[in-house]
């Protein structure tokens, strides 16, 4: 349902009234007509909204221009039977005209009084008449005599009521022709733009004695789509319905805990708080400063020393709720370690002056390196800067010459088992007994023959469908053959080789060739007139592409091969040295 | 509120932290990168974007009164990267073997990976994991069922979990890490497994249990002895 958006800014309305100002009026008995045939067909001069709008009462402009006898397209007797007196024949003529024009500032027939009759006259057959007419008025399109400025406030509830009527009604006013280049507000809006009227904030209530404007809420104006809830549809399970069924739950922030989670589907005891490597009784590593720190603070307690109670009871700002906070913990734990650790077997000894002295003679623990054994179990292996040195020292020559046969290499890298092969790069095991688990597996896929053309050339690789060039698509459909031409592709930068056999030959169907002959064309376009191109390229620019047919005959022809090769090389070269140009001539 | 501090008084205040290191390695686009970036920071880039060597996150987990960092190795997968093979497998608790669901010949190249990754570090418990999940189901019938089928051969043949994900649709992305955890430290998992042919396979229960266990890539113990403060007045 398309409905315009009646924005009642203030320029438009004002371009509405000026072009009413030299509008032409219809008789007082054709707007009569209008007011009980509101559908009637409108004129042209009817459809536009600038007939009547709240600034200018339609009633009152027609009926003062019904008695206007200065309109231009009166004239002669015509013009004068529209006077009371000149129907009659009155021949004094000043005297007509003084009696008409006191009729006429009559306080009785002024144009407010008939303005207010027509408006009565006009609800009470809008009573009578149905929903329909209701619409009809409220739009004020094709009946502009029947503007009012409370018609946006009608608007506005009959939106919120959303009778079917008045929606039905309203689409067959919409529907009708519209005049051709008016500039009414109501066409200058975009027509497409929401299913209810909309209101700006800022806009006064331009009518003091109708009903306030109250502005219709979104969610409001959605009541029909959610009662429409009561209708069952029933949607056919698509592959996102089904992966739905798998999907975890949104994850938490940074803490994500297992325990207070869901999902949380460890089943152990509380011996599985110690890990596995742990029940091996391995014990840490600590310096004996750590030994003798931990082992006091755990056989004390914290709320047993002896100057704690003290200080809890003389401390002017701590008071007994205060000690379990953890700040206050912090610094009792730190005051007992200052004052009741013993420090008489550490490397430094306290003396009374509170300074620190070092014991010189705690390095003699230490073994000198030099003399350390690597090769003893325990012992920590030092890092040496020349890692070859290394290696030749731990094994003898024999096994070095032997990695650096396996290595391909005169600098073998050599980790765990396993020596670095440079030529072919991966990992081999240094005693060369590579044994092939999956021997006994047979991993020959049968990939089925594509028979939905480019869909699944295109399906059969995600590298295309996610991030990737769309040149990947040819490597990508891999090893299926396609009725069409074969081409061979080479090896792309970043390709890997665990994925690539270059000469693997790929087909490609005629549409793919077909566009490859376009992409070619358009690049000739763009390039050819810079650049001299070589004779007959530019008839045959798909001569780097090649049919089934046109591969044998390159590959036995070299020079012809080299040719395609560094037309590609020029070609990127000249497109370079274009983009240069524009640039340049750009800034 | 109460019982959520009684709850909490009650645990030891020592609090543990171990590292465990996980190593993703694979071919070139398979989503090593996505499924690690999904599992740290939950997001997820439709983007391409080459991981030129090592690409390394961590992330905290919480596990009772213990702390698992995980600290994730992502592996380029182009050929000029594998020379540095040694920082993903060596070290790492888990080493997960990736490949792309709707490219079999990634499949195959899980051969080459494991045979020098096992070779590196063989006291890591393999997890073979199968990505874009949601992209292959709109492929051909045919091609998932024969991948799956072949990538159930590999896995007994590695001993390995197999676990088939999508990033894009955060299917299975958790319950890799936490096969992880169950398999380093002996825990069991309760997880039901799928085992349907064209459903997102989670097979773990058989597979990587009995992984010879050596120190150089058992989970590193770091931090420990925490005191934390714990209220024990109300």
């Amino acid at each position: 349902m398309n409905r315009p958006d009646y924005d009642s800014s203030f320029e438009e309305l004002e371009t509405s009234y000026t072009k009413e100002i030299g509008q032409r009026r219809p008789t007082g008995s054709i707007m009569k007509e209008r007011i009980r045939q509101p559908q009637m067909e409108p004129t042209a001069s009817s459809t536009t909204s600038s007939d009547a709008t709240i600034f200018s009462d339609g009633v009152h402009t027609q009926g003062y221009t019904n008695e206007d006898p200065t309109r231009p397209d009166d004239s002669g007797d015509q013009y004068l039977t529209k006077f009371k007196d000149f129907r009659f024949k009155t021949d004094n003529f000043d005297e007509a005209i003084k009696n008409q024009f006191s009729k006429v500032a009559h306080p009785k027939s002024s144009p407010t009084r008939r303005s207010n009759e027509f408006a009565q006259q006009f609800h009470r057959m809008s009573s009578l008449q149905n929903n329909k007419k209701v619409g009809t008025y409220s739009t004020g399109r094709s009946n502009a005599e029947l503007r009012h400025p409370r018609s946006m406030s009608e608007l506005k509830i009959n939106e919120r009521h959303k009778t079917p009527e008045f929606t039905k009604s309203s689409i067959r006013i919409r529907s009708q022709p519209s005049l051709k280049g008016s500039k009414s507000y109501g066409n200058l809006k975009s027509t497409s733009n929401g299913n209810f009227v909309r209101f700006k904030k800022s806009m006064p209530n331009l009518n003091p004695i109708g009903s306030p404007i109250v502005e219709v809420n979104d969610e409001y104006a959605d009541e029909n789509i959610e009662n429409l809830d009561d209708t069952v549809i029933i949607e056919p399970l698509n592959s996102y319905d089904y992966m739905k069924q798998f999907k975890e739950s949104p994850m938490k922030d940074e803490n994500f805990d297992f325990a207070d989670d869901q999902d949380f589907n460890f089943n152990f005891d509380d011996d599985a708080l110690q890990p596995q490597f742990l029940a091996n009784s391995v014990k840490r590593r600590q310096s004996p400063k750590e030994y003798n720190k931990h082992e006091y603070l755990d056989t004390n307690e914290v709320g047993s020393l002896p100057y704690r109670g003290n200080r809890n009871s003389s401390g002017p700002f701590r008071t007994g709720g205060d000690s379990n906070s953890p700040t206050s913990r912090i610094r009792t734990i730190k005051q007992s370690i200052d004052d009741h650790i013993p420090t008489d077997n550490l490397e430094s000894k306290s003396v009374p002056q509170k300074r620190w002295v070092e014991d010189p003679h705690i390095l003699n623990e230490f073994p000198d390196r030099d003399t350390i054994d690597a090769n003893l179990p325990g012992n920590p292996f030092l890092i040496k800067n020349n890692q070859h040195r290394s290696i030749s020292d731990s094994i003898d020559e024999g096994m070095l010459q032997y990695m650096k046969t396996r290595s391909n290499s005169n600098n073998p890298k050599v980790v765990g088992s396993m020596v670095f092969d440079e030529k072919n790069q991966r990992w081999v095991s240094v005693s060369g007994a590579d044994s092939d688990p999956f021997s006994v597996i047979n991993d020959q896929f049968d990939v089925p023959q594509i028979s939905k053309g480019n869909r699944m050339l295109k399906k059969s690789s995600t590298a295309t469908l996610r991030g990737q060039p769309s040149r990947r698509s040819l490597r990508d459909g891999l090893g299926i053959p396609i009725a069409g031409h074969r081409i061979s592709v080479g090896k792309q930068f970043g390709d890997s080789d665990l994925e690539v056999d270059p000469n693997v030959n790929y087909t490609i169907n005629s549409k793919t060739l077909e566009k490859f002959y376009h992409e070619e064309n358009r690049w000739n376009k763009k390039v050819g007139a810079w650049f001299i191109l070589r004779t007959g390229q530019l008839d045959h620019p798909d001569e780097s592409f090649c049919s089934a047919g046109e591969i044998s005959d390159d590959s036995l022809d070299p020079a012809r091969r080299d040719v395609s090769s560094t037309s590609k090389d020029s070609k990127d070269f000249m497109y370079e040295i274009r983009k240069m140009v524009l640039n340049s001539t750009r800034s | 509120m109460a019982n959520v501090r009684s709850r909490h008084s009650s645990i030891p205040g020592i609090k543990n932290q171990i590292d465990v290191q996980v190593g993703l390695v694979g071919d070139a686009q398979v989503g090593k990168t996505s499924l690690m970036v999904k599992y740290v920071q939950n997001i997820f880039d439709e983007e391409y974007t080459q991981t030129l060597g090592v690409n390394f996150l961590k992330r905290k987990v919480n596990l009772r009164s213990t702390d698992i960092i995980f600290s994730i190795m992502d592996l380029g997968g182009q050929k000029e990267f594998i020379n540095m093979l040694p920082l993903a497998a060596v070290g790492s608790s888990v080493i997960i073997f990736m490949f792309d669901l709707t490219r079999p010949k990634t499949l195959q190249s899980i051969k080459d990976w494991f045979r020098q990754a096992h070779g590196l570090n063989d006291s890591a418990v393999p997890i073979l994991v199968g990505t874009k999940y949601d992209l292959s189901i709109e492929t051909d019938e045919r091609v998932p069922g024969n991948i799956s089928c072949t990538a159930m051969r590999y896995a007994q043949v590695m001993n390995a979990p197999i676990v088939f994900c999508s990033t894009a649709k955060s299917i299975h992305i958790q319950k890799i890490f936490k096969i992880a955890l169950a398999k380093i430290f002996n825990l069991t998992l309760t997880v039901p497994e799928i085992e349907s042919i064209g459903d997102p396979l989670l097979i773990y229960r058989d597979f990587g249990n009995n992984v010879k266990r050596q120190s150089k890539s058992s989970p590193k113990r770091t931090g420990s002895m925490e005191r934390t403060p714990v209220s024990s007045q109300q």
